[in-house]
């Protein structure tokens, strides 16, 4: 540790580590990924400790960290399922995939799709506030918007959300 | 995909996200989370400690000086020659004593206007002084001889189109140079 300062924002960064999974969950969809990701969340955190400047945004500035490192591990997947489409035929069974009842399955299965085909800023906004629990003010910040503009994506992404998965169970 | 919601699917969803929420954070409260990322920090190269904001300011400081007094020596040195490639002073007179203008009298000049027009300003006026004092010169030397009436020089060799194109080429960068200054003392 560097010093006491940076063991004392670590410490306080890792209140905020659940939230930080929540965030990870809702971009990649699964919690084995959402793990690791959180942990390079903290790690990428760690190594730029140095240009915090103002401790009180350290919240918002980790939710950042977050969005931004899910959102590359997205392209990483997109690029990797690519790959793997040329590649040859894919696995039907995701090793992931949490041991749910098969309806629950069916139903979270639909709302991944449903995030998954959001526009990238609806989607940011819906994870952000769905899964992180973010106030429209810290939304705003973390996303660089205002806001009205942030409630207005929310509201078109929840439409979205609600509009396919009522699509999917009704066959 | 509609923009209108019902307050019944907007339940839905949150209950669907609730459920996976929960049943991952299961997983995620099992596991010793911030053990494996201190285990991993550990495991990290000690970072450079970032150069502090101060610190920033003074090795720009210290750049931009740097720069600045180098920029100062080259433009105020004196010993820097104004011309880019330094020419000897031997080779210059040597050149300008082969020029016939140069080395014959003004009053043995051929009354040519294109040839005078073809000189600068400053050509003329030293082929002027160059003249007196040639013609000066001449006189003493008559005088010790006893005899006034003195031999006709030499003919020079003519010049070469090289040559005399190396003459207009300093005959220029030196009117460029004294333009300069005359500029450079008015703009002072």
């Amino acid at each position: 540790m560097r010093g006491d300062e940076d063991a004392k924002l670590l410490e306080d960064m890792m209140t905020c580590q659940e939230a930080v999974f929540r965030i990870c969950l809702g971009f990649s969809r699964n919690a084995s990924d959402a793990e690791d990701l959180s942990q390079d969340v903290y790690l990428k955190a760690y190594r730029s400790l140095q240009n915090v400047r103002h401790p009180y945004l350290v919240k918002e500035w980790l939710f950042r960290i977050a969005r931004n490192t899910s959102l590359d591990h997205g392209k990483r997947q997109r690029l990797a399922r690519e790959l793997e489409r040329a590649a040859g035929p894919r696995s039907a069974v995701d090793p992931k995939t949490p041991e749910t009842s098969s309806m629950t399955r069916e139903r979270l299965e639909s709302l991944k799709t449903a995030i998954s085909r959001l526009p990238r800023k609806q989607r940011e906004v819906f994870v952000l506030r769905e899964y992180g629990g973010l106030s429209y003010e810290e939304l705003g910040r973390v996303v660089g918007a205002k806001s009205g503009t942030v409630m207005s994506r929310l509201n078109r992404a929840r439409a979205a959300v609600a509009s396919f998965v009522k699509k999917a169970e009704h066959g | 995909m509609g923009k209108s919601i019902e307050p019944q699917d907007l339940e839905k969803i949150d209950r669907l996200v609730h459920a996976e929420v929960v049943q991952a954070l299961e997983k995620f409260r099992a596991g010793d989370f911030e053990g494996r990322v201190y285990r991993r920090i550990a495991a990290e190269p000690r970072p450079a400690k970032g150069i502090m904001f101060p610190a920033k300011i003074a090795v720009l400081v210290a750049a931009v000086l740097v720069l600045a007094i180098s920029a100062a020596v080259t433009i105020f040195n004196p010993s820097r020659s104004p011309l880019p490639v330094p020419i000897d002073p031997g080779d210059f007179a040597a050149v300008l004593s082969r020029l016939p203008s140069f080395s014959r009298p003004a009053s043995e000049l051929p009354s040519r206007p294109a040839a005078e027009a073809f000189l600068s300003e400053a050509g003329r006026a030293f082929t002027s002084v160059l003249a007196s004092a040639g013609g000066a010169e001449q006189a003493e030397q008559g005088a010790e001889e006893g005899h006034a009436v003195r031999p006709a020089p030499p003919r020079p060799a003519p010049l070469t189109m090289r040559k005399r194109m190396e003459i207009l080429f300093r005959d220029k960068v030196i009117e460029r140079v004294l333009l300069s200054c005359a500029h450079r003392t008015k703009e002072v």
